[in-house]
């Protein structure tokens, strides 16, 4: 566990230390005009289940292992996760912003996820296994939901989202509507650096599985970074790891 | 670090982050299946380096008692190490040798020596085109929680275990919605062996058959039936430092030089082998000239930490010779002890009376003026299983062929108990070798566990018929689209 924690203190300390350096030009300008050219975070980091309530302003076009998508018309964006292109899974979705004031915005999404059969076994790592094994069948996700971005202060933003996520199943698989609720709290979200602690629910009455998780996330105006650590709970078991999340802003 | 260093690494940690993320994707996908109520499930889970011993104790202590459990004495091949056992046993790819580290004929050369062979042990595979896995791990449908795994499992055995246990039973939870069979491979069973204590081994097995009968009452809609199967026993000695040896110093005692290859020399003009000395095992395979074969086996064997040696053999003159077509010597002590050959038309040994055979625990008298004896297959299988030498004959003629590696020993060294083979040494505080180790062809090293609730057992069970008493994981294994060879024609004969 020494080990362990050292690797992760190791990471983590990379990242702190190489941040400053590139945002130098940046803060030379003020920190303060810096800070309020940032984007919002349009995107949540733990998949399926996590969103913000912010979408891409117009012309604003996000790359990013959490999504490629354009804004359009400034209430609006659509994109794909490419991750999840590349293995054996297209997909596509869309968000659209409901409501936005100064300190609160609210946005619907629906995707479409399509698993190809042996989407569960396309990882390039043949180390990571998974509880949903596909290789004669394919299945197909619906998730829809809503969410919501409160600001509660300049050092707070408070995103939930609340999701219905419709699997529709094949072969051994049956069809299923399952609810989830997430929420996240990130700290310092104007900043280039901010801390986010994550927590989720998915089933409820039918439990499924609760996150729990913790990231880091760097941004300026045209990188952003994010490094987490998550522990996924059922009833039979607990599994843990790291996630990572690279984009460019454009 | 320069550029390319850095391009390296960068792109290790993207090609890692892009599996973190499909790994949380395809986790938090809820499932439910259309199987019938009451269907069942099969779950078989391979705990590398659980002894014989060890479950005797645990079920002395109430554990796997009940009425559905079966229990059979597992012999597993010789030499008894995990690479090699679990690839003879699940019948998968050959493996270039019985290690990591082998020899190779083709380039004449040693490939995966020393420490950075060692090292492979805990390499991660972060793409299946640069895999440092053996193939048979394709076998499991759970066998790792990550690229550090491997290393965790040495580092902090005990959480490693918490995490597999976590992680196991998550991943049968979400395949037990489509499938009847599910396959699982712990690790951390075989490093307590090695570093631990018989009691960590016990309290490991006590921890797995807690959350197996966990996971059972969470799904009583299923008839959860469980297997547990090892590849080699543990000698739990605990082997003192003067007695691990590297035998690139001690086979110049007996008059045979160590080389790391074959090419260009003269087998008139002196001994040669090659020694494959890797990670601290119980045996060693040699490599040499064919036409010293039967010289290094006789010198070898007259090691003070060698039990037997083993080799194939020239057929002898006379009628027992013309009674099989391939023979072989165990030779002990610096001299020649039994011979056997084994015809493959009747699946039958040939014992000629001249061999010791009583030194090798083999009760069998043979007659005045009686030649030898041709004994079946299963026949010798019965007359050795409980013995100290189980299922020596077939043991030591498979293990010479190259059923399941590519490249098969010329001469095998089995050490004596108390003794080990080491390949590479640590710094002080970390060289000690406390628990326990494995691969010679004693009982002790050699009988792990097999352990159902899916069928009757017989008491012994040769390891590799295992996929004939379970019909169903070989299907499983055809359905994962792991290859597979075949087996030698006796592998199931004692089963019938």
């Amino acid at each position: 566990m020494r080990t362990r924690a050292a690797c992760w203190v190791l990471v983590f300390g990379l990242f702190w230390r190489g941040a400053p350096a590139r945002a130098a030009g940046a803060e030379e300008e003020g920190a303060g005009e810096a800070q309020a050219s940032l984007r919002a975070d349009t995107t949540g980091f733990y998949p399926l289940w996590e969103g913000t309530g912010h979408v891409e302003r117009a012309g604003h076009l996000r790359i990013g292992t959490t999504g490629v998508q354009a804004g359009v018309a400034g209430v609006l964006h659509f994109g794909v996760q490419p991750l999840n292109f590349v293995y054996r899974t297209p997909n596509v979705f869309a968000k659209v912003q409901v409501l936005r004031t100064r300190t609160f915005s609210m946005a619907l999404q629906a995707g479409f996820f399509r698993l190809l059969a042996g989407a569960s076994r396309a990882t390039f790592s043949p180390l990571y296994s998974t509880r949903l094994d596909n290789p004669d069948f394919a299945l197909s996700l619906l998730p829809v939901s809503a969410s919501g971005t409160l600001r509660v202060g300049t050092w707070l933003d408070l995103h939930q989202t609340a999701t219905g996520l419709i699997t529709l199943g094949s072969g051994p698989l049956a069809s299923s509507l399952t609810p989830g609720l997430s929420v996240a709290a990130e700290l310092n979200p104007l900043g280039r650096h901010a801390l986010t602690l994550h927590a989720a629910e998915a089933g409820f009455w039918a439990h499924d599985l609760a996150v729990l998780g913790a990231s880091y996330r760097y941004r300026n105006t045209w990188l952003e970074v994010r490094l987490g650590y998550f522990y996924r709970f059922t009833h039979a078991g607990v599994q843990a790891a790291p996630l990572l999340g690279i984009g460019v802003l454009l | 670090m320069n550029r390319a260093h850095a391009a390296i690494a960068a792109a290790a940690v993207a090609l890692a982050g892009c599996d973190w993320v499909q790994y949380a994707f395809m986790n938090s996908i809820p499932l439910e299946g259309r199987l019938p109520p009451g269907a069942a499930l099969d779950v078989y889970i391979g705990v590398d380096g659980i002894s014989w011993d060890t479950l005797q104790e645990a079920t002395a202590r109430g554990g796997f008692s009940g009425p559905s459990w079966r229990a059979a004495k597992l012999i597993t091949l010789f030499p008894g190490t995990s690479d090699a056992s679990w690839t003879r046993t699940l019948r998968t790819a050959k493996t270039g040798g019985y290690e990591f580290e082998y020899y190779d004929p083709h380039s004449d050369s040693i490939v995966n020596g020393g420490l950075a062979g060692v090292g492979r042990h805990i390499t991660p595979t972060v793409h299946e085109s640069l895999s440092f896995e053996a193939p048979y791990l394709e076998a499991f449908d759970y066998r790792s929680n990550g690229y550090l795994h491997a290393f965790y499992a040495y580092e902090d055995t005990w959480t490693s275990l918490g995490e597999s246990l976590d992680n196991l039973f998550l991943i049968l939870d979400g395949r037990a919605e489509t499938t009847t069979v599910f396959t699982a491979y712990l690790l951390e069973s075989d490093v307590l062996g090695h570093l631990a204590t018989p009691s960590d081994c016990l309290r490991m097995l006590t921890m797995l058959a807690s959350r197996m009968e966990e996971f059972r009452r969470a799904h009583p809609d299923r008839r959860v039936r469980y297997t547990l199967i090892s590849d080699h026993g543990m000698d739990f000695t605990g082997i003192p430092g003067e007695r691990l040896l590297d035998l690139r110093q001690e086979l110049p005692k007996v008059g045979v030089t160590p080389v790391e290859s074959l090419g260009g020399r003269d087998p008139a003009q002196g001994v040669f082998a090659i020694p494959i000395v890797h990670t601290r095992v119980t045996y060693l395979a040699l490599h040499t000239h064919p036409a010293l074969v039967a010289e290094v086996a006789l010198r070898s064997s007259g090691l003070e930490s060698v039990d037997f040696a083993v080799a194939r053999l020239s057929p002898p003159a006379g009628p027992a010779g013309a009674k099989a077509g391939a023979w072989f010597g165990i030779w002990t002590g610096g001299r020649l002890s039994a011979t056997f050959g084994y015809d493959a038309l009747t699946s039958s040994y040939v014992l000629p009376a001249g061999g010791d055979f009583a030194r090798w625990d083999v009760p069998i008298a043979f007659a005045s003026g009686e030649p030898f004896r041709l004994v079946p297959d299963e026949e010798l299988f019965r007359l050795t299983r409980h013995g100290r030498y189980p299922d020596l004959f077939y043991r030591a003629r498979t293990s010479l062929s190259d059923l399941s590696v590519q490249t098969p020993a010329d001469v095998l060294l089995s050490f004596r108990t108390g003794w080990g083979s080491v390949g590479f040494r640590l710094p002080a505080d970390l060289d000690s070798f406390s628990g326990a180790s494995h691969g010679s062809a004693d009982s002790l090293g050699s009988a792990g566990i097999l352990l159902t609730e899916v069928r009757e057992l017989p008491e012994v069970v040769r390891a590799d018929g295992f996929l004939d008493l379970f019909p169903a994981v070989a299907e499983h294994l055809r359905r994962r689209g792991v290859e597979q060879v075949p087996a030698d024609p006796d592998a199931a004969r004692p089963l019938r």
